[in-house]
């Protein structure tokens, strides 16, 4: 299925930021510290991420972020 | 891409119709309620609905946050931005709502430092770089969200930055559901139940839904073939007579919801008695406010707000679009006195709203052609 273009003044990235129900799925490059862990995206943009709502968020796992938190962990590989 | 793809297969798209089609019983005409914004999005950004029945009606619910935020908190919003000294901070999409005199927008260009965020963190990133100016975060969503918000108060309260408050107004999923199911205008037959609001709540929360209603719900993902998945949940339940909530989007979340994110909540918000919702009106303990030991970071007692209600436009009909009454394109200034550039409704702004769906993804001329 493909998804039909949006017009240029509409949000074109997968959700709009203001989506309630946005989730975002990234892979963790560093380790917490004071509960931020740094992440990346599925285009490789990098985001500091607030982990403490997750029991671990271990380099190299997937997380589901939303609004810069990680609200859960994803198994196996990178999608949403 | 692993579990994007596999969720896009246009052939599996196709057999899940197929799926659909063979649950309905001719002559009868379904309606199914999709609770969230980013699920009108996808059905509308992908087609979900061309490859459905005629008699599979998809109705747009209530799940997109801007467009529930009546005027009179926008208005409350830009008074606050207009204080001296005021660095306001919203999610983009909150600029554009319009309030009874302007939007925050408007208000930005009328000289207030108002200042897009892609979240609470970074609101709060700009209090510290500004310890001498006040910085305001208007906080907007549903339990997906108000996590985030949580978070960043306590960061903010633990690192003791004084220059950072919160206009609250987050709304909580459950009760507009059942104002939804009281309401003698709507005849629904199931729900497609919130993705990633029940990865916070979890999937029980929905219970009251078949127990006290007798109708299904199905919580469900974001990609195509998710919402069809969900659809023939939903239309295998009414065919064999069961009414429950079930799990379509089970590879994210639990259905207790997370447990720390919960735990978060209620320590940081607490109901309010009343919140007022666009088109839906006033609905009890459906909003959240800071609680008593947040106090001190709540920008509706450090600034003085107006506090009123303002009705809304006469010529917008939100309210029928969200109560699933009408069609976005039924509206009468629907792409014409109303559009994504120029809105009047909410459901116009964000493009997680109804309206703005249908015109965005060309359903504004192919139903104006069905007319």
């Amino acid at each position: 299925m493909t998804p039909s273009p949006a017009p240029s003044y509409a949000c074109t990235g997968e959700h709009c930021i203001t989506c309630s129900d946005e989730g975002v799925p990234m892979i963790v490059l560093g380790a917490a510290r004071g509960g931020l862990a740094l992440c990346a995206d599925q285009e490789g943009r990098t985001h500091t991420v607030e982990t403490t709502l997750l029991e671990a968020a271990p380099v190299g796992g997937r997380v589901l972020v939303h609004a810069d938190v990680a609200i859960a962990a994803l198994p196996g590989e990178l999608g949403r | 891409m692993k579990f994007v793809d596999e969720f896009r297969d246009a052939s599996l798209g196709r057999a899940v119709a197929a799926e659909i089609l063979s649950l309905v019983e001719p002559g009868r005409h379904y309606k199914v309620m999709e609770v969230c914004g980013g699920h009108t999005h996808s059905i509308y950004k992908y087609g979900v609905d061309d490859l459905l029945p005629a008699n599979v009606e998809l109705v747009h619910g209530p799940g997109c946050p801007v467009c529930v935020i009546p005027m009179g908190r926008v208005d409350d919003g830009i008074a606050i931005a207009r204080q001296p000294g005021v660095i306001f901070t919203c999610f983009g999409d909150m600029m554009r709502v319009p309030g009874s005199e302007g939007s925050l927008l408007e208000a930005k260009a009328a000289g207030a430092d108002v200042r897009m965020v892609y979240s609470p963190l970074d609101a709060l990133r700009i209090a510290k770089q500004n310890p001498d100016r006040e910085v305001v975060f208007f906080a907007i969503g549903f339990e997906t969200t108000a996590p985030s918000t949580a978070l960043t108060l306590k960061r903010a309260k633990a690192e003791g930055v004084a220059n950072f408050s919160c206009i609250c107004s987050h709304v909580t999923i459950v009760p507009p559901l059942r104002a939804l199911l009281e309401s003698p205008d709507l005849r629904l037959d199931g729900f497609i139940g919130p993705g990633h609001v029940a990865t916070v709540v979890g999937a029980r929360p929905f219970e009251f839904i078949p127990a006290d209603y007798g109708k299904p719900l199905v919580v469900a993902g974001f990609e195509p073939l998710d919402i069809l998945q969900s659809i023939v949940m939903i239309l295998r339940q009414l065919a064999e007579g069961r009414r429950e909530v079930e799990n379509q989007y089970a590879r994210v979340v639990p259905y207790d919801g997370n447990l720390r994110a919960l735990e978060v909540l209620g320590e940081v918000f607490e109901l309010r008695p009343h919140f007022e919702w666009r088109g839906l009106g006033f609905i009890s303990h459906s909003g959240l406010r800071l609680s008593e030991a947040y106090a001190e970071l709540d920008a509706e007692l450090r600034f003085e707000v107006p506090g009123v209600r303002v009705a809304d436009p006469k010529a917008c009909q939100c309210g029928e679009v969200l109560k699933g009454v009408i069609k976005p394109w039924e509206c009468k200034v629907f792409g014409t006195a109303c559009t994504p550039e120029r809105p009047i409704g909410t459901c116009m702004v964000s493009s997680e709203g109804a309206c703005a769906a249908y015109y965005n993804f060309g359903r504004f001329a192919r139903e104006r052609e069905v007319v």
